[in-house]
């Protein structure tokens, strides 16, 4: 403790003398605390946004503004002819960040990158328990235990992942925040004086903004590492002002005390339009809101019934009494951001007429049908009881009864996973690498039957193109395969896509240089105040 | 007031217990599995969730969690938290002191404006003056105090600019935490204009929180402030010595 009170006001002081007039600090007001500074340990946008957008960097890295990649500490790689060995060159002269509580003596080299990934991937490795209760679940979750055989030096510069399987998506999977590569020479360090907490607390990377002091759900400190590999940050310092009710958040915008937050309430976005010391972005978030019909079971079984029941719903009406307009209805499985988005797909047109008649001619008479909806609000869908009463009045009109039921959320995502459960579920995605084989493949592919695949929907036909997408690596040819998948998807109809909800980031009008990430992150490298 | 303290302590230590068997209890037996919710939509695979499960302890009888709980929180272990990995009792302590620090700003404001407000309301029996201070305490009583707080922020800091929006010092003041009281340490710190900071930041917030004990408080004092006017009038044959004076018996009363 006391060594870390010497370091306060080491930096302090520090911060006291940077901080005369010509000192440029942005001050992002953010959501919520970062629950650490490992990316690897945790799954919350808020700490990917405090850590691994700040200091650290990966191999590679999403294009700003894209869900594309590109080279990171990476520089170039190759991918064996039989896809199962990816051979990365690292970039050469990358410093680690110089702070207050370490000096690094040595640039990044592959040591650090085998590092980092054997700590989530090897039970055996020191740092793979080095908190109590880690579990790597992005890691985990994404599949890499599995997947990842095994990862070695070739030489300083060379790494070499091994898998077990073709995987074309690995490439987006480590430009993602858990992926992050962390500094070998200060792990050694931390582990030899028995403080290996300190790297959840206390981190150290190659990034583009350097760690100066947190505040437990207060203040995060950053200031720009002037050693970056891309060249130093225009603004000098960093500021996370932790602000979790987003009237506040607001408030603080208004009063100049922020420059920029995240996750406005929807009711207040007029208001900061009309505001003329601010300016307000807008694009669709990465995720979906869908109605998963369960496809084995009759009626559903049936396309012409899930299509015409796709015609009685006014995707328009829920997005204005929803979100008030801060969303898009949805025609695709995968939101327009994301590549490979097929735009020459109609979406079915909310006809009740034409819907009854469909009903009709597929035989379907008196049906009555529960509806799940949602006892939470995310993201894509703010109130899915809202959208299933909208729903329930719209197919009243088609003959079809509608019984809403809902359930505890854990309870609600465990009974919707079931093969015989009826009728149809509203729930949503939040994609994770910006891949489209993280919505296709992981909701609609036939393996995902009786888990994610709340449509128990196993299609040969699209489950085919999926597979393949995933086993090519050349981009074009799986941007065909993925725009052939949906048009699939769009036939067969198993869900009724609902909505794409925006993403709504407002900030004072002197804020130059941020680019609004498909993917959701908050990055801050590349922004400037202007005066 | 010895046995007094001693008896309202001898009821605090079952009414922990209980409430630790309430609080307990009702988290683990409505529905919903803490594990399953870990992962969110991500299905999770039954072999990783047995994992989980068994590495959180959630794997085993109710009672025997139960005790466990109890048995550290008696040593003063609280657990990790799921969510920071850190321990629930060090990240309890970071905070605690800004929430003494508020509450006891909220005190003093309550109470050096709910007393005398109480006092002369009860005075004023009656009169436009009592009316309208026990009307506007009613209303203050009744403030959901999250709704009262916004309010607040957007007249005075949104509107008037006159204190910040939120947060404990300007972003501008960085010094290390030394007693964790924001008033303290900014006066330890040296820097010129940390104090007036904290303290700027230190208007609205105790206002908000008093104000309900304000309603409160008042109501007490007008309440006991007649009640002894009268039993001081009843006690005109009782030797002036040992008469209870006013302001002594109504502050015992509110001491209860």
């Amino acid at each position: 403790m006391k060594k870390l009170t010497t370091l306060f006001a080491a930096t302090a002081l520090a911060t006291l003398m940077a901080g005369s007039a010509w000192s440029k600090t942005f001050v992002y007001c953010s959501e919520g605390s970062p629950e650490g500074f490992d990316p690897g340990l945790y799954t919350a946008g808020t700490t990917f946004d405090a850590a691994a957008h700040t200091v650290y960097n990966r191999l590679l890295e999403f294009k700003k503004g894209t869900t594309e990649t590109e080279p990171g500490l990476a520089e170039s790689w190759t991918i064996s002819d039989d896809g199962l060995e990816y051979t990365f060159k690292l970039r050469a002269g990358v410093k680690f960040q110089t702070t207050e509580f370490f000096t690094p003596t040595r640039e990044l080299n592959a040591d650090d990158v085998v590092f980092s990934y054997e700590r989530q991937l090897k039970a055996d490795n020191p740092w793979n328990k080095y908190v109590t209760g880690a579990s790597w679940e992005y890691a985990a979750g994404m599949g890499f235990p599995e997947v990842i055989k095994s990862v070695e030096k070739v030489d300083d510069l060379t790494v070499k992942f091994t898998l077990t399987r073709k995987e074309a998506p690995f490439l987006a999977n480590i430009a993602m925040p858990f992926a992050s590569i962390l500094s070998k020479e200060y792990a050694d360090k931390l582990q030899a004086e028995g403080k290996m907490n300190q790297m959840n607390q206390m981190p150290l990377g190659t990034g583009p903004f350097a760690f100066v002091a947190y505040q437990q759900d207060a203040v995060i400190r950053y200031k720009a590492n002037p050693d970056y590999w891309g060249g130093k940050q225009k603004i000098d310092d960093l500021v996370f002002a932790i602000t979790t009710d987003a009237s506040v958040r607001f408030q603080k915008l208004q009063a100049g005390e922020c420059h920029l937050m995240p996750y406005p309430n929807s009711a207040d976005v007029q208001a900061m339009k009309a505001d003329p010391n601010l300016k307000v972005m807008e694009q669709a978030g990465l995720n979906v809101a869908y109605l998963a019909y369960n496809t084995t079971q009759a009626p559903f079984d049936k396309p012409e019934v899930r299509k015409a029941l796709n015609k009685a719903i006014n995707k328009q009406a829920i997005v204005d009494a929803v979100f008030q307009g801060a969303a898009q209805p949805a025609t695709n499985p995968i939101p327009p951001t994301m590549w490979s988005y097929n735009d020459t797909l109609q979406d079915d047109t909310y006809d009740l007429d034409a819907a009854k008649k469909m009903l009709e001619e597929a035989g379907v008479k008196d049906l009555s049908m529960k509806l799940w909806a949602m006892p939470v609000s995310r993201p894509y869908m703010l109130n899915a009881r809202r959208a299933a009463e909208l729903m329930q009045a719209d197919f009243a009109k088609i003959g079809v009864k509608v019984e809403i039921v809902s359930y505890e959320w854990a309870e609600y995502l465990d009974k919707s996973k079931a093969k015989d459960r009826d009728g149809a579920v509203i729930l949503g995605w939040t994609g994770d690498n910006g891949d489209p084989d993280n919505f296709l493949d992981t909701l609609l592919g036939c393996n995902a039957v009786g888990g994610n695949n709340r449509a128990q929907w196993c299609n040969q036909e699209f489950d085919a193109l999926v597979k393949k997408a995933k086993e090519t690596s050349d981009l074009a040819e799986r941007t065909k395969l993925y725009e052939e998948a949906q048009i699939v998807f769009k036939r067969e109809a198993p869900w009724a896509t609902l909505d794409h909800s925006l993403s709504v980031v407002p900030m004072r009008k002197n804020v130059e240089g941020f680019v609004q990430s498909p993917l959701g992150d908050f990055a801050f490298d590349g922004v400037d105040i202007v005066e | 007031m010895f046995r007094f303290l001693l008896g309202r302590l001898a009821v605090l230590i079952p009414t922990f217990i209980g409430v630790s068997i309430i609080a307990f209890s009702f988290i683990r037996m409505l529905p919903g599995d803490p594990v399953a919710l870990l992962s969110g939509e991500r299905v999770m695979s039954p072999e990783r969730h047995a994992e989980i499960s068994h590495a959180l302890g959630f794997d085993r009888p109710i009672v025997i969690q139960y005790f466990d709980y109890l048995w550290g929180v008696v040593q003063g272990d609280f657990g990790m938290s799921i969510v920071t990995k850190k321990p629930v009792i060090d990240q309890f302590f970071e905070l605690f002191p800004a929430t003494l620090e508020l509450s006891l700003c909220a005190i003093i404001f309550a109470i050096v404006l709910g007393i005398p407000a109480g006092v002369i309301a009860a005075i004023k029996r009656g009169s436009f003056v009592d009316q309208t201070i026990m009307g506007t305490a009613l209303v203050g009583f009744s403030m959901p105090i999250f709704w009262w707080g916004l309010l607040l922020i957007m007249l005075v800091s949104g509107i008037l600019q006159w204190t910040p929006v939120s947060g404990r010092i300007s972003l501008m003041y960085f010094f290390p935490p030394v007693t964790g009281f924001m008033l303290i340490d900014s006066l330890l710190s040296g820097q010129a204009g940390a104090f007036k900071s904290a303290g700027g930041h230190l208007i609205l917030p105790p206002i908000v929180v008093g104000t309900i004990p304000l309603a409160g408080i008042a109501r007490q004092t007008r309440r006991r402030c007649l009640k002894c006017f009268w039993e001081t009038m009843c006690a005109r044959r009782v030797p002036r010595a040992s008469r209870p004076s006013v302001s002594s018996a109504s502050m015992r009363s509110e001491m209860r």
